[in-house]
């Protein structure tokens, strides 16, 4: 049984068109605070098109996504100051600016999450636990996995009580992984939501309470993670049984 | 000031490119630009004071040529510009960081609007001087005429920003419907003076030309519709196989969205031009002058094509036997475009006078150099998506080559006619240069 609790997400009858061959569906989900969940699915089968419907980038076509209660396409600063976003690409970057001129950028934006000072600090606090020391270098001629850093702790550094992640692993060192899995671990501890899209089960199996399966853009499983391994045995035999058709 | 990182960054990202220390370079850039304006206004000021300008113009009249010209050139400015902006560019990167900022309305708005914003300025501060010495000496109120220019640049932008049409081509035929019924009203009520609504259809002049003053106001209170990002809809076209394998480029150029949008919208507005001359029989003085629109169209549009590859050691290198194979192929393709683009003035113009195949030559030697001066401007500085100022710079560069060359090689003196070879030969001379840049670029890649 569900916990009813205060809902963080809420996805009601969710169509995306991003193409004329390709739509996504999600008719429901819920989270609540202190739940991970993972999106699983293959190479385009939508879960980067429902991050970025969740955080408000591509507007739905019909149906509702709603972060604390606001609609997440709307400008509403509450639901910008919810949501901390950690994208899988590297143009979420300004190339020219400098780390530490970045974190400051972002700080002086947020204003109810606490002082600037306070956001810096804790920028600083997440580069340490991530290794991350480039603080005055341009982003742009950072490595790939220091701009997944940058990224992550851009994502973080304003206290967000909902997460929206897109492939935590990718471009990240083992150590870093870990870390970045500890801050996150940590953050749902302390009653964040956190929603991951990932093509990798192991990790998803892991690390997430709630399993959301998308093929072609439809969702073909959302369940905890425990049911779907006590039926399945694991989540990747899970994954084999929904995509056999692809073997 | 709040805010004070988002503006600086905003100039960063549209105004310093490549550079170690961004918000300096931006600054001296936007400092060159309005210093620049300043110069050529105050330049041209000078040739106000000596032109022969009819006695007792009314104000009337005087407003609505402000208005008419500001917003024609404001609005092409601004549709070229837009017409070589992606989803993907470095400017949507920072939207798309913007759009999950919690700002306020003006403030997204504003960092929305603001590079458009400072690139009409640096064409307001120059047409400005202009406008107020040419509505002084014409006894007309100078603060009247130049808030007039102002507001028709702003017009211009206007139309760009308007959520409706959404397409760009749309917003390109807006344009040309606009201008084509402000000229024609304005014409009609230059002829009629006596005429009972003469006063009434003044007015409607400057209305028409302000009416896409209705987008900046829509842009502010529709800005999440602007602000949402999909580019997933893209479709990429296909070329047929019987293209030669030598115009390669000329097919990425088609298959990149700017480069298109930007050809497209070049050849749409001379073809509009060109059929509104043609249905109006509008005869004009020298034919071969005419011309030149289409040379800007083309240097404009060459301007965008080198941003299309990497600034330094494009991957197409390997395939293309080295820097002079990737500009031999740059040349040849924006010389077929550049041709192109030109062709429906040509076809226009060419009833009009009588030495045909002369004015064809005129024609290519002039395409030719235009092609090669925005070519050239293209791979000095190399403007990539959304880089409204590397764009703006380009283009200003591509198109005064237009004023400078023929000042530098004396032909003022020289009947259009006779011009031909000069043109033909500065062109193979950038030509040239684009070649050396090239080789330049390749030899120096990596060094510091």
């Amino acid at each position: 049984m569900r916990e009813r609790r205060r809902i963080i997400l809420s996805i009601n009858e969710l169509k995306i068109k991003r193409s004329s061959t390709f739509q996504l569906t999600i008719p429901f989900l819920n989270l609540t605070p202190g739940s991970v969940t993972c999106v699983v699915g293959a190479n385009g089968s939508g879960k980067t098109t429902l991050v970025e419907a969740i955080v408000g980038l591509i507007p739905p076509k019909s149906g509702v996504v709603k972060v604390s209660g606001f609609e997440a396409h709307s400008d509403s600063a509450e639901v910008r100051r919810a949501i901390g976003y950690i994208p899988d690409d590297d143009t979420w970057i300004i190339p020219e600016l400098t780390a530490r001129e970045y974190f400051e950028l972002l700080a002086s934006v947020q204003t109810n999450a606490g002082s600037k000072k306070r956001m810096i600090v804790r920028a600083h606090e997440l580069a340490e636990e991530l290794l991350f020391t480039s603080f005055n270098q341009q982003l742009g001629s950072l490595s790939h996995g220091n701009k997944k850093k940058v990224q992550i702790i851009a994502g973080l550094l304003h206290d967000p009580h909902f997460i929206v992640v897109d492939e935590l692993r990718n471009g990240l060192d083992p150590i870093a992984i870990i870390q970045a899995e500890k801050i996150l671990k940590r953050k749902q501890v302390g009653g964040s939501a956190i929603i991951a899209a990932t093509h990798d089960l192991w990790w998803a199996e892991r690390f997430a309470d709630e399993i959301v399966m998308i093929r072609r853009g439809q969702v073909v499983l959302n369940d905890y993670t425990k049911n779907i391994v006590e039926r399945s045995g694991s989540l990747e035999k899970s994954f084999m049984e929904h995509y056999s058709h692809a073997l | 000031m709040r805010y004070k990182k988002l503006w600086q960054t905003i100039l960063i990202v549209n105004f310093a490119k490549d550079s170690r220390t961004p918000f300096a370079s931006a600054l001296s850039r936007l400092g060159l630009g309005y210093g620049l304006a300043v110069l050529l206004g105050r330049l041209l000021t000078k040739a106000i004071g000596q032109a022969e300008l009819p006695p007792s113009l009314p104000t009337a009249v005087i407003i609505d040529l402000s208005v008419a010209v500001a917003f024609i050139l404001g609005g092409l400015v601004m549709l070229t510009m837009n017409a070589s902006q992606t989803a993907k560019s470095k400017s949507a990167s920072l939207q798309k960081l913007i759009r999950l900022m919690p700002l306020p309305r003006l403030v997204r708005w504003g960092a929305v609007i603001l590079p458009g914003l400072i690139t009409l300025s640096m064409l307001g501060l120059f047409g400005g001087i202009l406008v107020s010495a040419a509505a002084q000496k014409l006894q007309a109120d100078p603060i009247v005429v130049v808030a007039c220019w102002l507001l028709g640049l702003l017009s211009g932008y206007g139309l760009v920003l308007c959520g409706w049409p959404r397409n760009l081509a749309l917003k390109g035929l807006a344009y040309s419907v606009i201008t084509t019924i402000g000229l024609g009203l304005f014409d009609w009520s230059v002829n009629h003076p006596t005429h009972d609504y003469y006063q009434l259809l003044s007015w409607g002049v400057g209305a028409i030309f302000l009416l896409p003053l209705v987008g900046l106001w829509q842009s502010y209170y529709q800005q999440h519709t602007y602000l949402l990002y999909s580019d997933n809809s893209e479709s990429r076209q296909l070329i047929p196989d019987y293209v030669p394998v030598g115009f390669w480029f000329l097919v990425k150029l088609w298959r990149n969205t700017r480069t298109r949008n930007s050809f497209l919208l070049a050849l749409c507005l001379n073809v509009l031009l060109g059929l509104s001359m043609v249905l109006r029989h509008k005869v004009v003085s020298d034919p071969y002058s005419m011309l030149i629109i289409g040379g800007i169209l083309a240097a404009t549009f060459a301007g965008d094509v080198r941003g299309v590859m990497r600034r330094h050691v494009p991957p197409e290198i390997v395939l293309v036997s080295g820097a002079k194979g990737i500009a031999w192929s740059e040349v040849r393709a924006v010389i077929i475009c550049g041709f192109l683009i030109g062709l429906p003035m040509l076809f226009a113009l060419n009833g009009q006078v009588d030495a045909s195949l002369r004015f064809v030559f005129f024609y290519s030697s002039l395409q030719l150099f235009c092609a090669m001066a925005g070519l050239l401007a293209s791979t000095l500085l190399v403007p990539g998506a959304g880089e409204s100022g590397t764009q703006f710079f380009t283009g200003v560069l591509a198109t005064s080559a237009l004023v400078v060359f023929p000042k530098f090689a004396h032909l003022s003196n020289v009947a259009y006619a006779n011009q031909s070879l000069y043109w033909l030969v500065a062109g193979v001379i950038l030509g040239w240069g684009i070649f050396i840049t090239e080789s330049l670029r390749r030899r120096n890649y990596g060094r510091t």
